[in-house]
């Protein structure tokens, strides 16, 4: 198997992994809460109560940072057709435009931006954990973690950029490019993630 | 009467030899076990071997022996002969030639069933002009002994095999009746007298033919056409009979005095009919310049008839192209898909006149198959010109690292008669996005995507307000806006999550 279609399964055992850990998380702690209380505490009550404020400027960074990661996921991948069957070069339109590159990458993030909108308009209040736009309320953020989620943003456009450069060169490779990309997206995604995953390890402690 | 000679011959061998053979026929010989009784058994292959080598070999024994052997048809002076009749299923003795027909014949046998013979039924007609009737089923239609209704006496036959008369290569008048046998005599249904409707002695059929017609008479293309293009000349036509019918195009000239050329075709019934004339070799090079008119003959074997006759086609004039040279030249040897490529192809007319002439440039890729590229009118004279199809991009992404190739297609032929010339190109070059990563046109592209991405990220914190609402949130509660402070400090719920998120409580 290709290191990058390794690595495409491990990029979403990661993602696979924080959703699981996060709604793991929030139930242990629903659960002792219930424990301390001695009572039933409704999950609307739980929710609102554990909310912590990490500021609107940080949340739209954070914002931002995680339709950046799913654009660089889709320009290392769905640019050219390296390692799946389908790419952005098929469809010729799109392919063939002088803004291309940039219809490609919106559409992405469109897309993810619609995903991240859809699951905070339709869930309800009792599943406010599974809501990607409060990812970061229901955890402790030091000033240094916002830092490097907020940095997370131009290391996810160098891997677009390394992605890019991957493309104008298509079908030559270039395996130090790709390596870049990939390097930036999998760090990115780690800092991403990085609060879920300390909360889980340190809850086990 | 030849089956009733042969069976009683049979008969007689059956009980007069003795001989082994295959059937075993139990034969009472009216003794007991000690007069030698038993089972006498029949070869019937040697009885028929016998009997035809008899026939060939010793006619005229044969012929004593079926003497020897006939018997007399059952007769008695009781016996009356059975009444047959004519029986036709309709009002309308008037008829097209394919028009459906049902004619029975109705046979009544008041003779008891002892005494009843077999008939044997011939239908029989008289053609319009003939002057003899004539059979038209060589093997009788047998009517048995025992079909008869118990109560009526009666029983019909339907003759199938008149379904119509669309047979008849005239018309007028047509005669049907039935020819009877019942062994001993003869008669026909016309000998009856005192016979009424709806039984008849005969038949009597007044037989018309329903004569074709055409319609929607079409030339296509219409308006000037060149020798060479694909006219065709349309028709539909129409014959209620469903006869064969022999439709013949005629071509005049303008005037509709003389006939240029002919053509017939056979059609069977009703449906379109066409002629094209380049199948026909109608037109030539020398009818450039001449008007035509045409008109269709055609008939059904029995009657003819023609149409008026119609203008057209007008065979224009047109040039005579030579056309060699095709070529191309691309912005670069590298072939790139996204470069400019110009065509060319030179042209004269070979006639010394100058006409107008349509050319369209094709290219053909694997993804993309012989898609129009351009195409001019030019005014083509005897002068040699190249025709020029300037920096055209033609190509696709998804041609990249494909070969092609292309073709000009022109509104007259050339010198070989064919209306394209083509050539084959090269690969295209595999290399798919134009810019380098450097390039002002990449970074617009990539920049723009931050910040937009950036903005909607912006955008939608300030519609949802998440993290406001977070911080009113935690503000409200604890009246602290550093809400994890206040959550450190509290005493509630807030503080007990708080807490426990920093070492899981």
């Amino acid at each position: 198997m290709e290191l990058l279609t390794l690595i495409a399964f491990i990029l979403a055992a990661i993602l696979a992994g924080t959703a699981v850990l996060h709604i793991k998380t929030l139930n242990k702690v629903h659960r002792r809460i219930e424990a301390l209380e001695h009572k039933r505490v409704s999950k609307e009550d739980f929710y609102r109560e554990m909310t912590i404020a990490q500021g609107s400027n940080f949340t739209a960074l954070a914002l931002a940072a995680w339709m950046m990661l799913f654009v660089a996921i889709a320009y290392l991948y769905l640019l050219v057709p390296t390692s799946l069957p389908y790419s952005y070069m098929q469809i010729p339109v799109v392919a063939s435009s002088l803004i291309g590159f940039f219809i490609f990458g919106i559409i992405v993030a469109a897309l993810a931006a619609i995903a991240i909108l859809a699951l905070d308009k339709l869930l309800p209040e009792h599943y406010r954990g599974l809501k990607l736009t409060e990812l970061y309320s229901f955890y402790t953020l030091s000033k240094n973690m916002k830092k490097f989620i907020g940095l997370t943003v131009p290391a996810l456009s160098f891997s677009v950029l390394f992605s890019a450069f991957i493309g104008t060169t298509y079908p030559g490779r270039d395996p130090l490019a790709e390596t870049l990309a990939l390097a930036f997206l999998v760090v990115s995604l780690g800092v991403l993630v990085a609060p879920i995953y300390k909360e889980a390890w340190e809850g086990q402690r | 009467m030849r089956q009733v000679v042969l069976i009683l011959i049979l008969i007689l061998f059956i009980n007069t030899l003795p001989v082994h053979g295959d059937i075993d026929i139990p034969v009472d010989v009216g003794g007991g076990s000690s007069s030698g009784g038993g089972h006498r058994q029949i070869d019937f292959d040697r009885i028929f071997q016998a009997l035809q080598e008899g026939k060939v070999q010793k006619p005229q024994k044969f012929e004593e022996m079926k003497k020897l052997l006939w018997k007399e048809p059952i007769t008695s002076d009781e016996y009356v002969l059975p009444t047959v009749l004519m029986y036709y299923k309709g009002n309308n003795t008037t008829l097209t030639r394919n028009e459906p027909l049902e004619i029975t014949t109705v046979i009544t046998n008041q003779n008891p069933s002892e005494i009843r013979r077999v008939l044997y039924l011939y239908l029989e007609v008289q053609d319009p002009g003939e002057k003899e009737f004539r059979n038209l089923n060589s093997m009788p239609e047998i009517v048995q002994t025992n079909e008869y209704n118990e109560k009526t006496n009666t029983t019909t036959r339907t003759w199938g095999i008149l379904p119509s008369f669309g047979y008849l290569k005239t018309i007028g008048q047509e005669e049907v009746r039935v020819k009877i046998s019942d062994g001993v005599n003869k008669w026909y249904t016309s000998n009856y007298t005192g016979v009424y409707p709806p039984y008849y002695r005969e038949l009597v059929f007044n037989v018309t033919n329903s004569q074709p017609k055409m319609s929607n008479l079409t030339i296509t293309p219409s308006g000037a056409v060149r020798y060479n293009d694909p006219i065709e000349y349309k028709a539909d036509i129409e014959d209620l009979d469903d006869d064969m019918l022999n439709v013949t195009l005629h071509i005049l000239d303008q005037q509709g005095a003389m006939e240029h050329k002919n053509i017939t075709l056979q059609v069977k019934g009703s449906g379109a009919v066409g002629f094209k004339a380049n199948e026909y070799g109608l037109f030539g090079e020398a009818d450039a310049g001449k008007n035509f008119t045409y008109y269709y003959s055609f008939d059904d074997g029995i009657n003819s008839s023609r149409t008026e006759i119609q203008e057209g086609p007008a065979i224009r004039r047109g040039p005579k192209l030579f056309v060699d040279k095709l070529d191309f030249t691309a912005e670069s040897e590298n072939y790139y898909w996204w470069q400019w490529y110009t065509f060319g192809v030179r042209v004269k007319n070979l006639n010394p006149e100058e006409f107008d002439v349509v050319f369209a440039l094709y290219t053909n890729t694997k993804n993309n198959p012989w898609t129009v590229v351009e195409s001019k009118t030019v005014r083509v004279g005897p002068q040699s010109q190249v025709i020029y199809f300037n920096r055209t991009k033609p190509f696709v992404v998804t041609d990249a690292n494909e070969s092609f190739s292309y073709r000009i297609k022109f509104s007259e032929r050339d010198q070989s008669g064919k209306d394209t010339i083509e050539a084959a190109g090269p690969r295209i070059n595999s290399k798919i996005v134009p810019y380098a990563l450097y390039h002002p046109v990449m970074i617009m592209n990539l920049a723009l995507m931050l910040l937009v991405i950036l903005g909607a990220g912006l955008f939608i914190e300030r519609n949802i307000k998440r993290g406001i609402e977070s911080q009113e949130s935690a503000s409200g509660k604890h009246g602290n806006a550093k809400g994890r402070g206040t959550a450190k400090s509290g005493s509630g719920i807030g503080s007990k999550i708080s807490a426990m998120f920093r070492r899981g409580g």
